[in-house]
């Protein structure tokens, strides 16, 4: 995936959205009630080793997260309270920050739309009577599968500068010569655009091939009797129809793009430049920690991170709307 | 089902040159996809000159081992093997402690009563908004104060639980007739025997998809072992792969070796299992 | 009774599960201290780094009888290292490098070494001082510069022939008119491969009569101050990024190398400036490359830079009187010699020659200022300077509105952070 991590990311926020409103619905809240006493031991039991695990490692991860923003820390001597110090380096002695903030919001904003398009255009067209339809969707969804560092180690390949990319566009009409795709810092982090696209989209179309399926036939051959027919039948008409989909699509398209990290890290070995062309947040925070050791202004940009996450994914769910789009 | 949009009913040479293009566009994006995997394996075959030609050859002129067996060879002199049982193993443990305690926890949340039931289950559900980004510190920070960098309890234990995976199997859980438990509950069975021998066998297909994402994203997963593990001994294999990369950075045959090697296991995996992979995120996308 | 029964099957497979990630992993936790044995860290390195490792360590370990614990760290080495000493399984005797030196000082992580002055089998005072002045903080030792190396100019034998040109070149001017000789564009040849990198441009800096005497030639001695912005700084920068922009010169990235070193082994250059660490690299990968070294071109004067690497022994080991021992030996006469001779790297002890083939590396010495800086530096103030560097190569920024942010960034960076 594009994150690059274990799948807890796929289904991340918009099954919380609709998880969220789930329990509720589905239990309700008898406040005379009372639980059977074997029942809640057992239930406690159940989750205890989980939650344990999870408690130290994911919940209390966050709360160490933030309390340490507000700290000098550097592993070897004690945190030593700086108040808010972290959060006004990052907005206004450190440029770095915003560079990788401005980064990775350039990135989100071509790389979402078009691998969202691409993807939905894809699977209108195997969703078509085509013949080798397994195959195909089997073919695409490749690429998201395999790790992602040995995928960017291979583009790093093709796109240096006397590699594979530029001797194919040297070979076409008029011979141009193709630019320097990783350093130059014009082309480094459109470079890292067209990999993850490359990447992702495979999995965006089978998702949506799948909602394409339940859409009913009748409902587009009616379309089609009232004469809409091609782009405007699917932007009216389909559109709609897989608005889950296309919430979990962009949401997680989204989510995945603001923490874009191995290739940005593989394909500028570690750097982030040319020219902090390719510093995202994360590869940012990521330097921070661990090679300057600045623990307290890592935390903080990653706090600050978490909420940009938050606020997007709000705005997505606001534009696109949740689950229940019918 | 399929159905033609935009391809009106009638058979005639518009419909059949739009279809021409759709396998044009399809053919032409598969092939996209398959270049760069084909492109790696033809230059894992290729000597270190040949490789850093221009223009670059495509099919090697001279097939040779030297990129796998050879002098920097990813086989014999690279810690690969060791970095694969290394990423095998770890996989292996956080894949059946996933499937063990995030089904044990789904169960509870979509079985049993208890108060805070609904409080704990919020929680789950914060934590899949955060970016993993967050927790690389603290998680670091805690591992190194625990003892366990470079480790395998640091490299399993952190990941055994996924918020995503309790998500999945109280889904699915919650979807099994209550019947069949009721009926087991008459026959005596306590509850972690109704979860043992009831419902847990009924739940093998989420198990599968569970088992099959977390193994592909654990064997995958990059950014948190690669700071968690740091001799070499100790790494698994894309943070092995990074590691050699970095240290031969254009020796590029061999790092093109490097990454077949990570890509060939869990393409292997793939070709048996892809429908498990495809409609596990299909589902989880569709319907939620 | 059925939670007890249930509480029993939790247990066991709690155990199980957890046993199965503990066992394997006290295989292999960072080790554990045998008696008589002392731990060695290193960073990952080179097979003739390897080489050399591998002797010091079967010498130490027969002629005392003292197991070695040889740790090689991969992934980022101060970081890992500072995990270690937070954990408490620190090795007692490790690689240290300049760049980081000052933050493990400051902490107390490094032991003091002050008592070696007074060791006289140890002969401190053959330590080239120019080069163990980075690793003395607050005037006490904390580490043991171990080699060094300077900057030279490699040429290309073949190329050089091939053009007609007798000699390397000796000064700037001489310099430029080769370059641009050998270059054949259309071939995809360059004259010289310069990288955007202070950490060679600092160099034509102080050949230039800018710079001062303190790090990297950029600082003054006190590390308060530096001294970018000159018009030795405009010159030399104008001719070093001149270069590339007249097409004379490449990047390595602009001939799809990785680094000057690997540039000029494929032949996509016919000169570069590297330090000897090239020598090995060219040999092990390129070995039918006939190639030379030559002394750095000069300008007003002679001007070079010194990369030092060093020992360092954990303050809070429980192995001193070990880690002394080994220290001693690693950074002794015999040591130094065993690995600079194994290696190629030049000795920073004035007792030992340098080996066979590094003269004139060697002969830099008295020209070259030790590359180090206060902490934070590097990536605060050396990277923007790189960036501009190749800001001025790719005619995006003009010469003297780089220097302006260089000498800025570099005044920013040296005060304090958050």
């Amino acid at each position: 995936m594009a994150a690059g991590s274990t799948p807890s990311q796929p289904a991340a926020l918009p099954a919380a959205a609709q998880a969220a409103a789930e329990p509720l619905a589905t239990v309700r809240w008898r406040p005379e009630r009372r639980y059977k006493r074997d029942e809640m031991i057992m239930g406690y039991l159940f989750v205890l080793i989980p939650f344990a695990i999870f408690i130290t490692f994911s919940f209390g991860a966050m709360i160490f997260d933030f309390w340490i923003s507000f700290y000098h820390w550097a592993i070897l001597d004690s945190p030593r309270f700086v108040g808010s110090a972290n959060y006004n380096y990052l907005w206004h002695i450190d440029t770095v920050w915003l560079t990788a903030l401005g980064n990775t919001a350039q990135y989100c904003l071509v790389v979402v739309p078009l691998q969202t398009v691409i993807a939905f255009t894809l699977a209108l067209i195997v969703n078509q009577n085509i013949r080798g339809r397994s195959f195909f969707r089997t073919t695409f969804y490749f690429p998201s599968v395999t790790s992602s560092v040995a995928i960017s180690l291979i583009f790093l390949f093709i796109f240096n500068n006397f590699g594979l990319l530029n001797f194919l566009i040297s070979e076409l009409p008029g011979h141009p010569s193709g630019p320097n795709w990783l350093g130059d810092p014009a082309y480094a982090l459109k470079s890292i655009m067209g990999l993850n696209i490359w990447t992702t989209t495979g999995t965006l179309m089978v998702v949506f091939l799948a909602a394409l399926q339940d859409v009913p036939r009748e409902v587009l051959e009616a379309a089609a009797i009232d004469g809409a027919t091609g782009v405007k039948a699917v932007t009216r008409i389909v559109v709609p129809l897989i608005r889950p989909a296309l919430f979990f699509v962009v949401a997680n398209g989204l989510i995945g793009c603001m923490q874009i990290f191995d290739q940005a890290f593989i394909l500028s070995q570690g750097s982030g430049g040319p020219n902090y062309s390719t510093m995202t947040a994360v590869l940012y925070i990521y330097i921070q920690a661990f090679t300057n050791s600045y623990y307290g202004v890592a935390a903080a940009a990653s706090a600050m991170l978490f909420a940009f996450i938050f606020v997007a994914t709000l705005v997505v769910r606001r534009l696109i709307g949740g689950e229940e789009g019918r | 089902m399929a159905y033609s949009i935009g391809v009106k009913r009638a058979r005639g040479p518009w419909a059949v040159s739009k279809e021409a293009l759709f396998y044009i566009v399809l053919i032409g994006y598969s092939i996209i996809t398959a270049i760069p995997f084909l492109w790696g394996i033809l230059t894992s075959f290729k000597s270190l000159p040949e490789s850093a030609k221009s223009p670059p050859t495509g099919i090697p002129l001279h097939w040779t081992l030297s990129a796998w067996t050879g002098q920097y060879g990813v086989l014999t002199s690279g810690n690969f093997p060791r970095w694969f049982v290394n990423s095998l193993f770890v996989a292996a443990v956080v894949c059946i402690g996933n499937l063990f305690f995030d089904s044990l926890a789904g169960y509870a949340f979509a079985r049993l009563r208890f108060p805070g039931r609904n409080f704990l289950f919020f929680l789950v559900l914060g934590t899949m908004m955060v970016p993993a980004a967050m927790t690389l510190l603290p998680v670091y920070v805690i591992l190194t104060k625990m003892g366990w960098i470079n480790t395998y309890q640091g490299l399993t234990v952190p990941f055994m639980v996924s918020a995503f995976g309790i998500f999945l199997m109280r889904q699915f859980f919650m979807s099994l007739p209550v019947e069949l438990e009721e009926a087991a509950r008459v026959d005596g069975l306590g509850r972690f025997g109704i979860y043992w021998r009831i419902a847990l066998p009924l739940a093998k297909p989420a198990l599968a998809t569970l088992g099959i994402l977390q193994f592909q994203g654990n064997w995958d997963s990059f950014l948190m072992p690669s700071f968690i593990a740091n001799t070499n001994n100790m790494l698994t294999l894309p943070v092995g792969l990074q590691h050699y990369s970095f240290q031969f950075t254009t020796f590029w045959p061999e790092v093109m070796a490097g990454s077949m090697i990570v890509i060939i296991p869990i393409l292997i995996m793939y070709i048996f299992a892809q429908r498990f992979f495809i409609e596990g995120i299909a589902s989880s996308g569709v319907k939620g | 009774m059925r939670a007890s029964s249930f509480l029993a099957k939790l247990a066991v497979a709690g155990v199980v599960i957890a046993s199965l990630g503990v066992a394997a992993g006290t295989r292999t936790v960072a080790p554990t201290q045998a008696a008589g044995s002392v731990s060695l860290a290193t960073w990952s390195s080179n097979p003739t780094e390897q080489a050399g490792q591998k002797k010091l360590v079967d010498s130490f370990q027969n002629k005392y009888g003292t197991t070695i614990d040889f740790q090689v760290i991969n992934g980022d080495y101060p970081t890992v290292l500072k995990a270690r000493f937070t954990a408490g399984t620190a090795p007692d005797v490790f690689y240290i490098n300049s760049d980081y030196f000052q933050d493990f000082a400051s902490s107390g992580a490094l032991m003091n070494l002050d008592f070696l002055k007074n060791v006289k089998s140890f002969g401190y005072d053959q330590y080239y001082k120019n080069l163990q002045v980075g690793y003395i903080y607050n005037k006490h030792i904390y580490g043991l510069v171990k080699d060094y190396s300077t900057l030279a100019l490699e040429y290309n034998k073949t190329m050089f022939k091939k053009a007609g040109i007798k000699a390397p070149p000796k000064t700037w001017a001489e310099l430029q008119k080769d370059a641009c000789k050998l270059t054949n564009r259309a071939n995809k040849v360059y004259g010289i491969s310069l990288s955007a990198d202070p950490a060679r441009w600092a160099a034509f800096l102080i050949q230039a009569g800018g710079g001062s005497t303190g790090g990297g030639g950029i600082l003054n001695k006190a590390q308060t101050k530096a001294y970018i912005k000159s018009a030795a700084g405009l010159a030399a920068l104008k001719f070093y990024a001149g270069l590339v922009q007249k097409g004379c010169a490449a990047r390595p990235d602009q001939v799809g190398a990785g680094w000057n070193g690997e540039a000029f082994g494929r032949q996509n250059v016919a000169m570069a400036i590297e330090g000897n660490w090239i020598t090995s690299y060219l040999q092990q990968t390129f070995p039918s490359l006939n190639w030379g070294v030559a002394p750095l071109p000069v300008d007003k004067k002679a001007g070079n830079l010194a990369f030092t690497a060093a020992y360092g022994v954990y303050a809070r080991t429980s192995n001193k009187s070990n880690a002394i021992k080994l220290l001693e030996y690693l950074a002794g006469k015999s040591g130094t010699t065993v690995w600079s001779h194994v290696v190629g790297y030049l000795p920073a002890r004035k007792d030992v020659k340098p080996p066979a083939g590094t003269k004139v590396f060697a002969d830099q010495t008295k020209y070259a200022k030790d590359w180090f800086f206060p902490p934070g530096f590097t990536n605060r103030a050396l990277t923007p300077i790189g960036n501009d560097i190749q800001a001025v190569m790719d005619g995006k920024m003009s010469a003297s509105s780089a220097l302006n942010d260089m000498q800025n960034k570099a005044t920013q960076a040296l005060q304090n952070v958050p």
